[in-house]
């Protein structure tokens, strides 16, 4: 199919529309706003369903009540907004209902700002609402990713019965790059759990509750079985010029692109410099860091946070070899500022 | 011989967790009548509410979801807008829909979703033990207006079939109470009502049902019944506040 | 007497990088250039931040004030109302993607209208709401409906972006030269990057050429 010039959000759209996602519900909040005007515009075309909801609570549930029908539905926001649908997020999670969710994110803490920033880490991959839960979290980095990764995120969700988080920064939303158009999805997982109406067979239930403690830590039981699963199998990363890395940069999203650019700078000056991305930030690719302690003496963790995912890699890395952070919040930093941070770093652990 | 009472087929026939004498029980029942006699069971998904009634999928005998506080009426936005040939119907309590759950509720019936919703108004948050609800009685006591609901305090109690049902979404809107064979009757003829409403494609119901709690209102089911004629009917009139179907 | 420049058209067609080239080449003919930044749908790739390069080439700048730059509150800068009247001016309108961003010519059509005004349908065909003649004339219609003002002409822009071959303009130039037709509008001239300007000659299109610079593009990518 044709190759076509697409903003990151409209390539999310799109990318889920291909997916055979046709329900997306869905509040108004800036830089997110563009997926939701995308799929009001898209979905009628495909005999689907855009649906404004009253509030981002609302629009989680009306989630909840889509999936536990059987259909793949999305939703998506910005930061406030995820925070509003965690009580449903929780719910989600808790029901095994596939879905995929969207935060085209921006800086915080509180309004904060529509600026860069890759703060709500913690959020998205700690948990975020109440109880023991995990999200599959995917960071794209590209506007092909972006569609490539809703495609993934739907599979996923159904394949493992549980909500998908993409991760994107604002300004991944608004660029422009050239898209590969991919083949709509045929392949359906089969919902027998779903609540469809009872016809010919026993009566299903949605349900959250478990009153009997038994019940209930069996149920945790359940789900981190299952999470185990999801760890041992869908663990992502790109890895760049780490088989002989000294130092490796662990740096996702948009930002790892800049990144990229810097550690080509900085190998030019002689320092054994290399790139982890975690395409999966939930499961964190902690086995690829742990590949590179054959040679890693150092690591450095780049964010636009003031340092979340380091503590990550920090878990990752058990103290072997130090791990630095260097963050900057409401701008993507440039490869000369970032080339100038590897290389500080660099020198302080001599491997300059 | 003769049947003359039997468990309907959309119950499950499981032992109520209700307390003697709660509204919750006959409520279920009417509401099972009517999927049985609309021959509706294999085609209904009910959404239970956080309150007493969130175990309600244990006797519902047909597809059952358990909400979120409050969001029975986005989750079941989201049903009705895959399944659209479903019959949805939620089951909230004051709490639940007039207090947590009130943008909700009032959007859904804004934007005319075609879901019937079973609003069981007993006054009181009854399952997380009598605190004040939003259609607490004024002077009524409770562990949470243990002075008794002022209205200078705590302000009025809300009349929810009344608000909502200008909006032009709305298609049938009533208010029955369960405090008498007859009445019960006539909350049965809603219920029917609200999902023929549903059935028919006509937009939004909404069947307020006026309840009661005797054990948080410390009086037995008798004197409970006595207490619903005597106190909430006057401040919550019973009748069709809309129908637009004109039948 | 300056002239009124308006650069409309679909989300991420091109625009705001044209006005920009336009408005510091109209600055070598005329000494009062104006670009007004009317973009308030799209806050991370607008000509906002080009103050310091503008200034240097001379041309004014009417854009929403600092403080509301990176929020999400749009503002139409006061000044450019002012602007408007002023007949020596040269205006250059840069503004928002599709309907919604041109719903502010609408407010400002009354003030445009006094004067002459040129207004250009500038479309990348390789966007997806681009790719079809039906697209394009809905696209025409509600955005001629959004400013209540009239077309003089198509601006012809196929790119994709940091991918583009001369392959890709030579098609998509082609696609656009046929949608003009059919629009019954004059094809005012092809943009391609500074790149593509020396390998284009040998192919002897019959449009006027212009290489543009990307301002807005963060060179990391």
């Amino acid at each position: 199919m044709a190759r076509v010039l697409m903003k990151g959000n409209e390539a999310l759209g799109e990318g889920a529309v291909i997916a055979g996602c046709r329900y997306f519900f869905g509040y108004p909040i800036t830089p997110q706003s563009e997926v939701a005007e995308y799929l009001a515009r898209r979905l009628p075309q495909v005999d689907g369903v855009f649906l404004q909801a009253e509030s981002e609570v609302a629009a989680i549930n009306m989630v909840y009540g889509g999936s536990a029908a059987g259909a793949r539905v999305m939703t998506g926001s910005s930061g406030p907004g995820l925070s509003l649908k965690q009580e449903g997020i929780s719910f989600i999670a808790e029901a095994e209902l596939p879905c995929v969710i969207a935060n085209i994110s921006r800086g915080g803490p509180g309004l904060g700002g529509i600026q860069p920033a890759q703060s709500d880490y913690f959020q998205s991959c700690k948990g975020g609402g109440h109880g023991d839960y995990r999200l599959i979290v995917l960071a794209p980095s590209s506007v092909q990713e972006m569609m490539d990764f809703a495609l993934l995120a739907f599979d996923l969700a159904d394949r493992y019965r549980t909500p998908v988080l993409i991760m994107s920064e604002g300004m991944l939303g608004q660029m422009m790059e050239p898209v590969q158009v991919r083949e709509p999805v045929t392949e359906r997982y089969e919902k027998p759990w779903a609540t469809t109406g009872c016809i010919n067979r026993e009566p299903n239930i949605v349900n959250t509750l478990h009153l009997l403690p038994t019940e209930l830590e069996d149920r945790n039981q359940h789900l981190f079985s299952k999470y185990a699963r999801i760890a041992a199998e869908e663990k992502r990363a790109e890895m760049v010029m780490t088989e002989d890395a000294e130092l490796v940069v662990v740096a996702y999203g948009l930002l790892s692109r800049v990144v990229k650019k810097a550690i080509t700078e900085v190998r030019a000056r002689g320092v054994k410099a290399g790139l982890i991305r975690p395409l999966t930030l939930w499961p964190f690719p902690d086995t690829h860091i742990q590949k590179c302690l054959d040679t890693a003496k150092l690591f450095l963790t780049i964010e636009i946070s003031m340092g979340q995912m380091v503590e990550d890699v920090k878990l990752a890395v058990n103290g072997r070899v130090p791990v630095e952070f260097y963050g900057r919040i409401g701008v993507i930093p440039s490869p000369q500022e970032i080339e100038r941070a590897i290389m500080a770093v660099a020198e302080r652990g001599g491997l300059a | 011989m003769k049947t003359v009472f039997k468990v309907p087929q959309s119950l499950t026939g499981k032992e109520w967790h209700y307390c003697p004498g709660c509204g919750h029980g006959i409520i279920h029942r009417l509401i099972a009548e009517c999927m049985d006699e609309l021959d509706v069971r294999e085609k209904t998904v009910g959404i239970c509410p956080v309150g007493c009634g969130v175990l309600a999928y244990e006797y519902f005998n047909c597809d059952m979801l358990e909400a979120a506080h409050g969001r029975a009426p986005a989750v079941g936005t989201g049903l009705k807008r895959v399944l659209k040939d479903r019959v949805i119907f939620t089951y909230q309590g004051d709490g639940d829909l007039a207090s947590i759950g009130m943008a909700e509720i009032v959007h859904a019936a804004s934007r005319g979703e075609k879901i019937s919703v079973f609003f069981i108004n007993n006054t009181v948050y009854g399952m997380t033990g009598g605190q004040m609800a939003p259609t607490t009685l004024l002077g009524q006591v409770t562990t949470t207006s243990p002075y008794g609901r002022d209205k200078d305090r705590e302000g009025y109690p809300i009349r929810i079939a009344e608000m909502l049902a200008p909006f032009e979404g709305a298609a049938y809107v009533a208010r029955v109470a369960i405090n008498t064979p007859a009445n019960a009757a006539r909350a049965k003829r809603a219920i029917k009502k609200a999902f023929e409403t549903q059935l028919n494609g006509a937009g939004f119901s909404l069947v307020e049902i006026l309840s009661t709690c005797p054990t948080n209102w410390g009086l037995s089911p008798v004197e409970a019944m006595q207490w619903l004629a005597d106190n909430m009917i006057p401040y919550y009139p019973l009748g069709v506040y809309k129908d637009k179907e004109g039948r | 007497m300056g002239n009124i420049a308006i650069f409309s058209g679909g989300f991420g067609s091109g625009k705001s990088e044209i006005a920009l080239n336009y408005a510091m080449e109209m600055s070598r003919y005329n000494s009062q250039v104006v670009l007004a930044d009317l973009d308030m749908v799209n806050p991370y790739f607008c000509s906002r931040e080009l103050e310091e390069v503008l200034q240097g080439h001379g041309v004014k700048l009417a854009a929403p004030i600092e403080m509301l730059r990176f929020s999400d509150v749009p503002q139409v800068p006061a000044e450019v109302i002012g602007f408007l009247g002023m007949e020596e001016n040269e205006m250059i309108l840069d503004v928002g993607g599709d309907e919604v961003g041109s719903w502010v010519l609408g407010y400002l059509s009354g003030h445009i209208r006094t004067r002459s005004y040129q207004m250009y349908l500038v479309i990348n065909p390789f966007r997806p709401f681009a790719a079809s003649l039906e697209g394009i004339i809905e696209l025409r219609v509600s955005l001629e409906k959004a400013s209540r003002l009239q077309f003089t002409g198509v601006i012809s822009n196929p790119n994709m972006a940091a991918g583009t071959e001369v392959a890709d303009i030579i098609a998509g130039h082609q696609q656009v030269t046929a949608y003009a037709e059919k629009l019954g509008l004059p094809m005012k001239f092809l943009v391609v990057g500074e790149r593509f300007y020396e390998p284009l000659k040998a192919y002897g299109l019959d449009v006027e050429v212009k290489p543009i610079k990307l301002y807005l593009w963060p060179e990391w990518l």
